[in-house]
């Protein structure tokens, strides 16, 4: 394992692990891993380590850390809000893994609120060439309500539990509580406001990967739905939705965790291959 | 600095701990060694081991907390987890605390699993101490899969609205079929290991005081507490009615488990 203890920022105040392969390669991605909510930086089930150690066998280096306040990293004072600071962090990160592993591009891969300090980082760094967001913001639409409500009809099962969550006064709604219960600590933007944030990235050059879980099954269980919501922004192909519907928001079965890595995997290839392809 | 991170251990099983320097060095403290529970626990007691290792230091305890092998920011795999495994890296971390803190005299506090690790690697090592909490800690290991598969089932149901029968029969009926377990990986080596654990019959290692901290209604088994009392000069109990620290609302969450940090703290600033 090719793994060192490091200090980012100009006091050192982050910490963080960098984690390298054997070999030097030319081209391909590193990655940024940080904090999912107030997880520390090995991510929740360890999931960034996992995925960190997974990438580095492909080639790629990552660098994982905390953002200020979470993990070991301390809060910092002044008058910066959480949001302006991770995006602060996450440009410090950024400087020195550019400076470990100039060859390659960066790519920020964040989970939840990690993916939206993620994109927002990529609004104010243009040296961050990829992101892969892990259930972003998402957004009702009328193909996904139409198509849960058949599904609900079709499954007496689902009908059945969702009475009994009625009489125990809690209702279930294909992840819709727990969307708004993150809402009240993870503030939604504007549909028309996000869908111009990513246009403006990937008219920047922006790779973006996302990745749906069942959380938000209710709004989008499909790619499709994804698109939908956006009708009035081209993408072209930068952005690549997968969905995975039957997977919960944290990736807690391994079976799950080995698909996610998969997906980063294959898609850090398409769009960030080594020089010279990889072995 | 206040606290190190840093990694030790054997070249091939390398760990990674951070040590916490005493604000104001005292004889009279202990150093304090901090043993993760299991898995997703550990997760969740991050936080509450890292304000507990400051609480300490700030009454002049040096403390070392560490991730095993295969788990948290240590090299190995999470399915190279093994209860032998963990009480051996508990020895490593001791070696380390001994060396960077000159300490002759300690304190261990294991929560959920590593309470077990504790009670096992002190027995295994002969270490004396002043100190041992077992916080939540495993003294039945076959009670404990049963749990953790309970865990594991209802969390997937709850959170991917599948029926619990459906889940359960994907992930195995019985703890003893159960590969994983919320999101870590279980071995059959681990889960052998670990329901062989009695506290009741293994026995405790020599220490000044055993301290039981069990949330709720978990008092302690009476044969526990008998046992302890046959090899430590006393023993105490903590009932700590707060929220239990491992619960899922505790996950992705601020809770901390306040009295029982402060009982912890109280018992090893005043040695009682």
């Amino acid at each position: 394992m090719s793994e060192r203890l490091v200090q980012i920022g100009e006091s050192g105040a982050l910490h963080g692990v960098l984690c390298t392969p054997s070999a030097n390669r030319a081209g391909g991605a590193s990655l940024l891993l940080f904090n999912a909510g107030v997880v520390h930086r090995i991510g929740a089930h360890r999931l960034n380590v996992k995925i960190a150690r997974a990438m580095q066998k492909e080639g790629a280096p990552s660098l994982r850390f905390d953002l200020s306040g979470l993990g070991e990293s301390p809060a910092k004072s002044g008058g910066v809000g959480h949001q302006e600071q991770a995006t602060i962090d996450i440009s410090a990160a950024v400087d020195l893994l550019s400076s470990e592993a100039e060859a390659q591009a960066v790519v920020s891969l964040g989970m939840c609120s990690g993916a939206d300090n993620g994109y927002r980082a990529a609004l104010n760094d243009e040296r961050i060439k990829g992101l892969i967001l892990l259930d972003p913001y998402a957004y009702p639409n009328r193909m996904a309500a139409a198509e849960d409500m058949l599904a609900r009809a079709a499954s007496p099962e689902r009908w059945m539990r969702k009475a009994a969550s009625l009489m125990s006064a809690k209702s279930d709604n294909g992840g819709a509580d727990a969307v708004e219960d993150l809402d009240q600590a993870r503030p939604l933007p504007p549909r028309t406001s996000f869908g111009a944030d990513l246009k403006r990235l990937t008219d920047g050059g922006v790779r973006i990967l996302i990745v749906y879980t069942g959380f938000v099954r209710s709004m989008i269980s499909r790619p499709s739905h994804f698109f939908s919501i956006f009708p009035e922004y081209d993408f072209g192909s930068r952005i690549d939705v997968v969905t995975m519907p039957e997977i919960d928001h944290t990736y807690t079965e391994l079976s799950a965790q080995s698909a996610l890595i998969g997906h980063v995997g294959d898609w850090l290839k398409r769009h960030f291959p080594l020089a010279g392809g990889a072995e | 600095m206040a606290a190190a991170p840093l990694y030790f251990g054997e070249s091939n099983r390398r760990l990674y701990g951070v040590y916490h320097h005493a604000e104001a060095p005292s004889s009279r403290v202990p150093g304090v060694l901090l043993f993760n529970p299991f898995g997703e626990e550990a997760i969740r007691a991050y936080r509450i081991f890292k304000l507990l290792a400051e609480r300490l230091a700030r009454i002049g305890a040096p403390v070392l907390r560490f991730d095993y092998f295969g788990a948290g920011d240590s090299a190995g795999d999470c399915a190279d987890v093994t209860f032998g495994g963990m009480v051996r890296d508990a020895a490593s971390a001791q070696e380390e605390l001994q060396a960077m803190s000159a300490k002759r005299r300690f304190a261990w506090i294991g929560l959920g699993l590593g309470g077990a690790v504790a009670a096992a690697a002190a027995r295994e090592n002969d270490v004396r101490l002043e100190h041992l909490f077992l916080w939540d800690a495993v003294v039945n290991g076959t009670q404990y899969l049963r749990e953790l598969h309970a865990a594991h089932l209802a969390f997937l149901a709850r959170n991917l609205d599948q029926p619990a029968g459906a889940v359960a029969k994907r992930v195995g009926p019985a703890p003893d079929t159960m590969a994983e377990a919320l999101g870590f990986a279980v071995s059959q080596a681990l889960s052998r290991e670990v329901g062989a654990i009695d506290l009741s019959k293994t026995g405790f290692p020599r220490a000044a005081r055993v301290h039981f901290m069990r949330p709720g209604a978990h008092a302690p088994e009476s044969s526990v507490v008998a046992t302890a009392e046959s090899a430590a000069k006393s023993v105490h109990v903590f009932e700590d009615d707060s929220d239990p620290w491992n619960s899922d609302d505790a996950l992705n969450s601020y809770f901390i488990p306040t009295a029982a940090i402060d009982y912890i703290v109280d018992a090893i600033g005043s040695n009682r």
